[in-house]
């Protein structure tokens, strides 16, 4: 069995107000469809809502997530619905909307909040952030960052892989979208890819079980990436990004393993027609499509209806009580900086850390000392987008990092180093900083205090 | 008479909760404080000091035996396998072919590496319990004689020489090699080797024999761990070289590519100075192979991660003739990785000096090199090659059984099944937990990565959950732990549950706890392990050094007659017959960055196998315990030895 997103193939004329109207405008559906492919027996999920999309299965293949909206003027939340039948749960209500559901291994449903207007996520204010609700639990806030983060998915190591604005050198440069993770809490916060790879607009990545993750691309002048998919490799050569499917020319809204080692990909045929497609282990091109073209309906999306592995679960390592959080950087000069080259014998003795306290106002915290071995530790309040700024002893900036990191209380976060490739793994080396005092960086004016946290 | 027996059993423990009872609620403390001669920094139990007896720990009672395959040898026409059955005290021969046990032969001792000669007549197997050397006749499967060696032998390899045939014993427990000559059987020498030599491989010129070992040299903290491989001339039983592998450690196989001239040791890359403020990133420790180059003369360490996945755990290599590929074991992962050696030989070649050196740093580089990930059961630890090279057996340990792979197309073919796998059995079950990866982030260590056979890798750890930089931790044997709680170094785990329990998930596997009923096997393992074994004169007497040494222990005065204070004397704190009254003291070494000055009293018992010492691992060696970190007495009264009486009191903490 299939979980399917139809869409009318004759759209209303209803205008769209925010990125799901366009993916699901008005009258979209989710249905589960069973074999025989050629005629299949369809069932609709969402029956009664205005609209909905963006199917996601639970571990055990027994319920269906997804979202959608009851009128025209409603926000989207995320529902529940039972593959077996029965009537959809609304499972959030949040101002302003809910989407792309993923599901944590602990039963919560992960989303974005609120759902951006058209634009890519960094033209929404304010901007969607990632959420995470147990049943029946209220949303609990993952995301601290500056930029709107959408698309969660859940990797089987746990950890939430999601996409965000890719952070730029300078502000005149355009801001394409890359991946990020996170853990079930919002901790360690992490580039995973395409960082550094020309603007884009990527959306929907998925992981596949060759290990590679998939994901749909578009120009920065879309509102919606569907023009190819990709993938990237998290072996060597590493993050290299390439076409999924080399022979596929057609636009594609969704691609995703189909739990028998090949891919559902739902794309766009010569008539305009959107369908869905099984592409076998070692295809690069897509075959015939799995149904035949429907008159009345689009398919975009297309999930297999089975249980799948449910990741690693985590013990947070948050402590609610602390209103801070330590950062640790192994060597503060360990850079794959693309400027670093030109700054030879340039080294950073101190390094201003910044702090986003409201939208487009950074502001620094404070400067803190960098050890001889490069190493360097301060406490930095939580849930707060940071920034740095790596200074020589002339107090001038060699490198930067924009506000787009933050901590969790009580967390620990570290690095290897100033834009440090996420393939290396540190050296055994006791960073000089650890001896030494921690600087305590807050906030609210005042100076910032040295001290060793007991 | 059984109905009698519960209820003197049941008055008993009336009486003891009675006595608990009444002794903790008027003057329990006062009588601690009267016995350890001090305050109690903690609540005592009045079965920490009475009702205390070795004989009725777990590890002291019997437990299920299994069938599980240690050191393996094939035949040199490929028919054959030996399998040395350590916990059945047996060696097993295989049929390749039909895949099945053909017959088995008692070797007392626990029977662990195997090797045979260049006839195939004679097999030789190091008997890792009873510290000796076994010689079985092929054809009879029978023991045709026997030698002893050093301590702990646990690997073996035959090789010919000029001077002679010379077998080559790699003595984990003494840390040496015992090279013997084959006519006559007797042993040349004895030459050191690093921490813990667990696997030996010679050439086939007999020129060079590479010794693996398991742990780091002493180290602490601050300074740079290496584990070594030791290169010995066999005809002379001298040490060539030692190779250092920075930061690596927990090797426990080494292959040959002799047409390369290359020495290959799989490794734990560990990161124990960097504080564990997380796991992604191979921050706690990765798995690579070190290449010993013989013709350049130096040692590169390659990766056999990957960036979002580990391999925990690899332990053996064999290498095929040719040098076309090795196969390494991963028994954290139940996963063969196969290293293809030309195209890892193609990108040395082509690498310059900094990236042979940066090359186990980086996460993505095995797909250079790896071609192939085999899935095996349970724990494969030790693996052998045909000689055609077209079949490649793996020993899964804890699955009871042999996997056969056809080498060629890298799928398998079959299993030898030796037991059924022990699965009713709770330590066996405890076990399996304690060796894999499975529930680790990212699947990056297993138990077993830190404590091998569940003792120390000679190893201190900066944990974050009490602060960056603060309170470093000694790693501490898990062998002999049973009855010895509170546990971790400020005592504050009051149970092996509580211990190995969600706060290790927090802190270290950085995943969920293990499962209630998982959990529950995994301490029943640890509780079922002996203290490691001493060496101690036939007799069981000690040595005049070791008398003298006891009564320096016991001493209530000094040599002077001057009256040694209560709370200052090794014996108050350091009972029988755990050697702990398991109370925690301060004995002045609270570091600047520890957050208390009490820390829990560790048992004794093969304390000698334990180094480094202290909470923090900042002591080396039993002697620095009091020649550096005992200068004011707190850690018991021993500013008056002399160099003579010091030895005497460590060569009498060694027989415990």
């Amino acid at each position: 069995m299939l979980v399917l997103t139809q869409t009318p193939r004759r759209a209303g004329s209803g205008a769209a107000r925010d990125r799901l109207d366009l993916s699901y405008p008005a009258g979209s559906r989710v249905v589960i469809a069973a074999a025989p492919w050629s005629a299949p027996t369809v069932h609709v999920l969402s029956e009664g809502l205005h609209s909905a999309g963006g199917p996601v299965l639970s571990y055990d293949g027994e319920r269906v997530y997804f979202v959608g909206k009851i009128g025209v003027e409603s926000d989207w939340q995320v529902y529940e619905a039972r593959v077996g039948g029965g009537h959809q749960r609304m499972v959030t209500s949040m101002p302003g909307g809910a989407a792309a559901p993923a599901l944590l291994p602990d039963g919560s449903v992960a989303f974005a909040s609120p759902v951006p207007r058209l634009g890519h996520p960094g033209a929404t204010v304010p901007q969607p952030q990632l959420y995470a609700q147990l049943p029946g639990g209220q949303p609990r806030r993952l995301t601290f960052g500056t930029s709107g983060v959408a698309d969660p998915t859940v990797l089987p190591d746990g950890r939430i892989l999601f996409v965000s604005a890719t952070p730029s050198g300078s502000a005149a440069s355009p801001r394409g979208l890359s991946l990020f993770t996170i853990n079930n809490d919002g901790t360690e916060i992490t580039g995973f890819a395409c960082q550094h790879d020309p603007p884009a607009v990527i959306g929907r990545p998925r992981l596949l079980p060759d290990g590679r993750v998939a994901f749909l691309a578009s120009g920065l002048e879309s509102a919606m990436a569907e023009d190819s998919a990709e993938c990237v490799r998290t072996a060597r050569p590493f993050l290299s990004r390439t076409n999924l499917l080399p022979g596929l020319k057609a636009r594609v809204r969704s691609v995703g393993p189909d739990g028998e080692g090949g891919l559902l990909v739902c794309a766009e045929n010569l008539q305009s027609a959107w369908t869905v497609y099984r592409v076998g282990r070692n295809e690069e091109a897509l075959g015939a499509p799995l149904m035949p073209e429907d008159a009345s309906w689009n398919c975009v999306e297309a999930v297999a209806a089975r249980a799948s592995q449910r990741p690693m679960g985590r013990i947070s390592s948050m402590d609610s009580t602390k209103k801070t959080g330590q950062i640790l950087c192994l060597n503060a000069n360990d850079t794959t900086y693309k400027g670093a080259e030109t700054q030879a014998g340039a080294v950073a003795t101190r390094v201003r850390v910044l702090a986003e306290l409201s939208p487009g106002r950074c502001r620094s915290l404070g400067e803190v000392p960098v050890q001889e071995d490069g190493s360097f530790m301060a406490e930095v309040p939580a849930d707060t987008p940071l920034g740095f700024e790596a200074l020589n002893q002339e107090g001038e900036i060699l490198r930067r990092v924009e506000p787009v990191v933050w901590v969790r209380p009580g967390e620990n976060r570290s690095c290897t180093g100033c834009h440090a490739a996420h393939n290396r793994a540190p050296h055994n080396h006791r960073p000089l900083a650890v001896y030494a005092d921690v600087p305590c960086l807050r906030t609210e004016p005042g100076p910032s205090q040295a001290q060793k946290t007991p | 008479m059984k109905t009698r027996v519960v209820l003197i059993r049941g008055g008993i423990l009336v009486l003891m909760a009675t006595v608990a009872f009444l002794g903790h609620r008027f003057g329990g403390e006062a009588h601690v404080r009267r016995r350890i001669g001090q305050q109690p920094l903690a609540k005592a139990s009045c079965f920490y000091c009475h009702f205390v007896s070795t004989d009725r720990l777990p590890w002291a009672k019997p437990r299920p035996h299994h069938d599980s395959p240690a050191g393996l040898a094939i035949s040199h026409d490929g028919k054959r396998l030996y399998i040395a059955l350590d916990d059945r005290d047996e060696v097993a021969e295989a049929d390749i072919g039909t895949r099945k046990v053909l017959r088995r032969a008692k070797v007392p001792g626990g029977p662990y590496g195997l090797a045979l000669d260049t006839s195939g007549k004679r097999l030789f197997v190091t008997c890792r319990q009873a510290d000796r050397l076994a010689l079985l006749d092929t054809g009879t499967l029978k023991e045709t004689g026997s030698l002893p060696v050093g301590m702990g032998p646990a690997a073996v390899a035959f090789c010919r020489t000029a001077a002679g045939d010379r077998l080559i014993v790699a003595n984990s427990m003494s840390d040496d090699v015992s090279v013997i000559s084959l006519a006559p059987l007797k042993e040349l020498g004895r030459p050191a080797a690093g921490r813990e030599p667990f696997a030996v491989a010679a050439t086939s010129d007999g020129a060079r024999a590479f010794v693996a070992n398991r742990l780091v040299g002493l180290s602490s903290i601050k300074t740079m761990p290496a584990s070594e491989v030791t290169v010995i001339d066999p005809a002379t039983a001298r040490v060539i070289r030692r190779d250092a592998l920075e930061s690596a450690h927990l090797s426990e196989g080494v292959g040959l590519d002799e047409s390369r001239s290359w020495a290959l040791t799989p490794l734990v890359k560990v990161r124990n100075m960097v504080p564990i403020t997380q796991v992604a990133g191979g921050w706690v420790m990765s798995s690579g192979l070190a290449i010993s180059d013989l013709k350049r003369g130096d040692v590169v360490q390659i990766p056999l991660d990957e960036a979002n996945d580990y391999f925990a755990d690899p332990s053996a290599v064999a290498v095929d003739a040719a040098g076309h590929r090795a196969f390494v074991a991963s028994g954290g992962a139940d996963v063969v990785t196969v290293v293809d050696l030309d195209r890892l030989s193609a990108w040395l070649q082509k690498a310059n000096a900094a990236e042979r050196k940066e090359a186990i740093y980086d996460l993505s580089l095995s797909a250079e090199f790896v071609v192939a990930r085999i899935p095996t059961r349970r724990n494969p630890r030790s693996l052998v090659l045909s000689p055609d090279g077209a079949t490649l057996l793996v020993a899964e340990r804890l699955e009871d059984s042999i996997l056969v792979v056809d080498a060629n197309k890298l799928v398998p073919l079959g299993r030898i099944v030796l037991g059924d796998g022990g699965m009713d059995d709770p330590i066996r079950r405890g076990e399996r937990m304690f060796t894999t990866a499975a529930y680790t982030f990212q699947h990056q260590f297993s138990c077993r990565s830190c404590h091998p056979d569940g003792h120390v890798d000679g190893l201190s750890y900066d944990f974050d959950g009490d602060g960056i930089g603060d309170n470093l931790l000694d790693n501490r044997s898990l062998q002999g732990v049973a009855g010895t709680g509170p546990f971790k170094w400020n005592g504050k785990n009051a149970t092996l549950e509580i211990q190995c329990g969600p706060r290790f998930a927090k802190v270290l596997m950085r995943t969920d706890p293990f499962p209630p009923k998982q959990l529950r096997d995994l301490t029943t393992f640890i509780r079922s392990l002996p203290p490691p074994r001493v060496a101690r004169n036939k007799d069981g007497k000690l040595t005049p050094s070791q008398e003298r040494g006891r009564a320096i222990f016991y001493a209530t005065k000094t040599p002077d007659g001057k009256e040694i204070p209560l709370s200052r004397r090794c014996v108050t704190c350091h009972a029988p017959p755990l050697y702990s009254v398991r109370l925690p003291f301060n004995i002045g070494t609270k570091g600047q960055h520890d957050s208390t000055e009490a820390f829990d009293t560790p048992h004794l018992l093969g304390v000698a196998d334990t180094a480094p010492y202290l909470h923090d691992g900042r002591a080396q060696s039993l002697e620095e315990l009091w020649t550096i970190y005992n200068t004011n007495d707190l850690h018991g009264v021993s500013s008056y030895m002399n160099k003579i009486q010091l030895n005497d009191l460590v060569e009498f903490l060694k027989t415990l």
